[in-house]
């Protein structure tokens, strides 16, 4: 037994050894392999097709399912069908209502993927929003190392991502100041305020181009903004301070039609608006109020006073406006208004003062439309002030138009307001200097509106006698005028005719300037 | 008398602690982890070269690396995800270990254990890696995902935090159906159900759990083997679970001492083999009852009924433990341990297929 026990291990060992060396044989052949098909591995690049398309990351899934729920509700709300045997169910059944029924379903459908967009849209946005701020961090590392040039072109990158970020065109402004492009440093900070008025960095951004520019008045409201908005800033009130110096410096005599309660009421309107010194009486003006210091009260009717036009001519007549040739004091506009009534709350329709384009920044141009009372063209209407709580006096003042114009794209609105009433613009274009026309026509100076100051000047200038010499040589040399002059019709070049007809006669200019600019007009 | 042997083909001394070694996936290499003496991680591939191993590449790492997985990696990059012993996990592209292809801050402390699903085509669904720290965590990763885990489980604040010493994947036998087990040095037991974002069950085995693997990830769960402290290990059926009873069990006796870890055989999932703390590696097969599952008097609910294991072979291969073992998934027979004698060994167990 024994002996059989040993030779049946002896077997065993036998068998196992030879086991093992075929297992090592095969392991050298299988090693070879491995290896050829390793290397073929490692080297051949993976085909793009051939990778399996790999389901989401877990948790985005998760973001999804929680959507789910809210569709498989909308599901449970559908009622049981009717079983078609249930003849007493579908006698009551309404068809009409059953239709309406489907298409809001369909509407609900519509909407649900609207959502999904909806969705999608906010994280593009989402994405927009944070790559602008990127961007803005870009820039002002550039900024901070004075590479001015680069900042602009990441603030432009930015704005591009989102256009709703006040601070991006208001870094923007900063960057083009530093570099001396004032014009387009202001209309960034413009932009700014637009986007949000309570941006205090944005009106002193503003108001710096506007004090390199020289605009000094403009310059001085958006100073005043940043003190309403923050009264301890330091470098706004120094600033206001260096422009009330200059003005004072360069402020002609005194106007003398300039009457005393006029002056009174500016002392009292300053008081109640800090942020408008300049603020002309009689004249209805938008308020600046910072949104969050805006009343809450909801608005109310105010009465509004009628006046025939023949009344208000008469007005015109009798109190003749102020010709001045300062600018500032022609801002100081003519309009009629009558502000009796008590009620402060009307603030609340005012518009915020840094209107977006920066331009309207004269709110005297506000045209204040209430209800249903504006359709009447031909009566002037007015507005009961809201500036004075508890004085119920009626200041009236007088509109012979807009003020001076600023800036040709002011002019442009201008004119194309007063292009119906010749008298009104002949009273405006009166009040532009003749050494203005080039620059304030030099984009605006078309075939029509040349005929139109023909037209004015034959009605109005010659019945006034004005000079209109002066302003036939000034007109001559806006940009184009030469082009302009080619397209004149055979009423204009009439007229025109007349007209040098009239100033050889009176004899106040030598016969070579009346030749010389007679001849740029084209006549002979 | 058909016993499969376990011969020691080749033994090759480190000179640093060995704590992991995994088989590279389509190849005759492996890779091996460890810490130098002076706390340096060690990250070395070898090539089996006609019966000896020659080194490949090697590189060292700042911080000592405790275990890693080729579970997630896709088979022409075959990345391999590392856990090290400050918490970082690190997936490497093997060609270049210069640096990770992906890190991220995982954990606050080592991170004891790693695996990998949906790589190499084992498993449906997203490749992910879930990891298991001596911090109480045990979180989930998508290497898309940059930074943060994309499923994290740990105690609520102020709970006590169990170290968890051992985590595989299971279950993933479609794009939704995906399951972690873990094990904790209390022994707890968790199963978490990646789908239903729940924890599925969960049971204490009284012992530390070392080491747990499913005998198939890629399966609907079949069999969970969970080794512990105290020479014992259990096999779970995982097929049946009752709503009380949970899933059936038996526990098994083996090595004397800790059974630190169980490798599932890749080319039969019922022969699988435990590491032991006394450095003997033991070979179990695993028997399926007649029935799986069985209606107790009276109840409704079906309980599962847990086969029975064989043992066969047991072979001391040193007297240190033995820390790591791997299967190679290509050559039937072919395995690779280390152990904690600072030695590799190539292993090769014969007539597998005649069990």
């Amino acid at each position: 037994m024994s002996k059989f026990n040993m030779l049946e291990c002896q077997q065993q060992v036998k068998e196992n050894s030879l086991e093992l060396n075929d297992y090592l044989r095969e392991l050298e052949k299988w090693e070879t392999d491995v290896k050829k098909k390793d290397d073929k591995l490692r080297t051949s690049q993976p085909l793009a097709n051939v990778q399996p398309k790999l389901p989401p990351v877990r948790n985005e899934a998760k973001r999804q399912k929680r959507k789910k729920p809210q569709s498989s509700e909308n599901k449970k709300e559908k009622p049981q069908p009717i079983k078609s045997y249930n003849y007493s169910a579908w006698d009551k059944f309404d068809v009409e209502k059953a239709c309406q029924d489907i298409d809001q379903g369909a509407d609900q459908q519509s909407s649900e993927e609207d959502d999904d967009s909806a969705d999608n849209e906010r994280q593009e946005m989402e994405w927009r929003v944070q790559q602008a701020v990127a961007e803005k961090d870009l820039g002002n590392d550039l900024f901070k190392k004075a590479k001015y040039e680069e900042a602009i072109e990441h603030y432009t990158k930015g704005i591009g991502y989102d256009q709703f970020s006040a601070i991006l065109p208001a870094n923007r402004a900063m960057a083009l100041l530093k570099l001396g492009r004032y014009a387009a440093a202001e209309a960034d900070a413009s932009t700014s305020i637009g986007l949000d008025p309570t941006y205090v960095k944005a009106y002193a951004r503003r108001g710096t181009a506007r004090l390199a520019r020289k605009c000094l008045a403009e310059a001085r409201l958006d100073f005043e903004q940043v003190l309403t908005l923050e009264p301890d800033n330091r470098q706004a009130k120094a600033d206001i301070l260096k422009i009330e110096n200059f003005l004072e410096k360069s402020k002609p005599t005194p106007d003398l039609e300039e009457s005393q309660p006029e002056k009174a009421d500016e002392g009292r309107l300053s008081k109640k608006l800090p942020a408008k010194l300049d603020v002309v009486p009689g004249l209805v003006m938008p308020i600046d109020k910072s949104v969050h210091l805006r009343s809450k009260k909801p608005l109310t009717r105010i009465s509004i006073d009628e006046y025939d036009e023949d009344e208000h001519i008469s007005l015109v007549e009798t109190e003749k406006p102020p010709e001045t040739s300062q600018t500032k004091q022609a801002t100081a506009g003519d309009r009629l208004a009558v502000s009796s009534g008590s009620d402060n709350r009307v603030t609340g329709m005012s518009s915020p003062s840094g209107s977006v384009d920066g331009v309207h920044r004269q709110s005297s141009k506000v045209d204040v439309v209430i209800g249903d009372e504006s359709r009447q063209d031909r009566a002037r209407t007015t507005v009961t002030g809201s500036i004075n709580k508890d004085e119920g006096t009626a200041d009236v003042a007088e509109d012979d138009g807009p003020p001076l114009p600023a800036n040709s794209v002011q002019l442009q609105l201008d004119w194309r307001r007063l292009k119906g009433n010749s008298s009104k613009l002949y009273k405006y274009f009166k009040r532009i200097q003749p050494a203005d026309y080039p620059r304030l026509f030099s984009q605006f100076l078309e075939a029509d509106v040349l005929s139109q100051i023909i037209a004015v000047l034959r009605d109005f200038y010659v019945c006034e006698k004005e000079d209109v010499f002066s302003v036939l040589a000034g007109l001559v040399h806006v940009a184009r005028f030469s082009t302009i002059a080619m397209f004149m019709g055979s009423t204009e070049t009439k007229a025109l005719n007349a007209l040098f007809e009239r100033v050889k006669q009176s004899g106040l200019h030598s016969k070579e300037d009346v030749a010389a600019v007679s001849l740029k007009y084209n006549l002979s | 008398m058909d016993k499969p042997q376990v011969i020691s083909h080749i033994e090759k001394s480190m000179n640093f602690t060995l704590y992991d070694v995994k088989w590279i996936p389509c190849s005759a290499k492996f890779v091996v982890m460890g810490a130098h003496p002076q706390g340096t991680g060690a990250l070395q591939v070898y090539e089996m070269n006609k019966g000896d191993v020659s080194l490949v590449h090697e590189s060292q790492k700042s911080k000592a690396i405790k275990c890693g997985s080729f579970g997630a990696s896709q088979l022409h990059q075959r990345c391999l995800a590392t856990g090290d012993f400050e918490g970082k996990l690190n997936v490497w592209n093997l060609e270049n270990t210069e640096v990770p292809v992906y890190s991220v801050q995982a954990h606050k402390e080592i991170i004891n254990s790693i695996d990998g699903v949906a790589g190499l085509g084992i498993g449906e669904g997203a490749p992910e890696i879930v990891t298991g720290s001596r911090d109480g965590a045990v979180k989930v990763w998508d290497t898309r995902l940059k930074g943060k885990p994309v499923v994290e489980i740990a105690p609520a604040e102020g709970e006590a935090r169990r170290d968890c010493w051992a985590v595989t994947f299971g279950h993933a036998y479609n794009h939704q159906d995906r399951c972690v087990a873990a094990g904790y040095d209390n022994g707890d037991l968790k199963l978490f159900d990646l789908r239903s974002m729940s924890l599925r069950w969960e049971t204490n085995i009284k012992n530390g759990i070392c080491g747990l693997e499913f005998d198939r990830k890629d399966i609907n769960m079949n069999k969970l083997v969970v080794t512990t402290l105290e020479s014992k290990f259990h096999v779970y059926d995982m097929r049946t679970q009752h709503s009380k009873k949970g899933f059936t069990s038996l526990e098994e006796k083996a090595h004397s001492s800790t059974v630190w870890s169980v490798r599932h055989l890749p080319q039969n999932r019922d022969i699988f083999m435990t590491t032991g703390g006394n450095g003997s590696i033991c070979l179990w097969k695993y028997s399926y009852p007649a029935s799986r599952v069985e209606k107790q008097e009276g109840e409704e609910e079906e309980v599962g009924v847990v086969g029975s294991v064989t043992q066969l072979q047991n072979t001391a291969l040193t007297t240190q433990p033995i820390s790591a073992f791997d299967w190679c998934v290509d050559k039937p027979g072919l395995a690779a341990c280390t152990a904690f004698d600072q030695t590799l060994r190539i292993l090769i167990v014969t007539k597998l297929n005649k069990v």
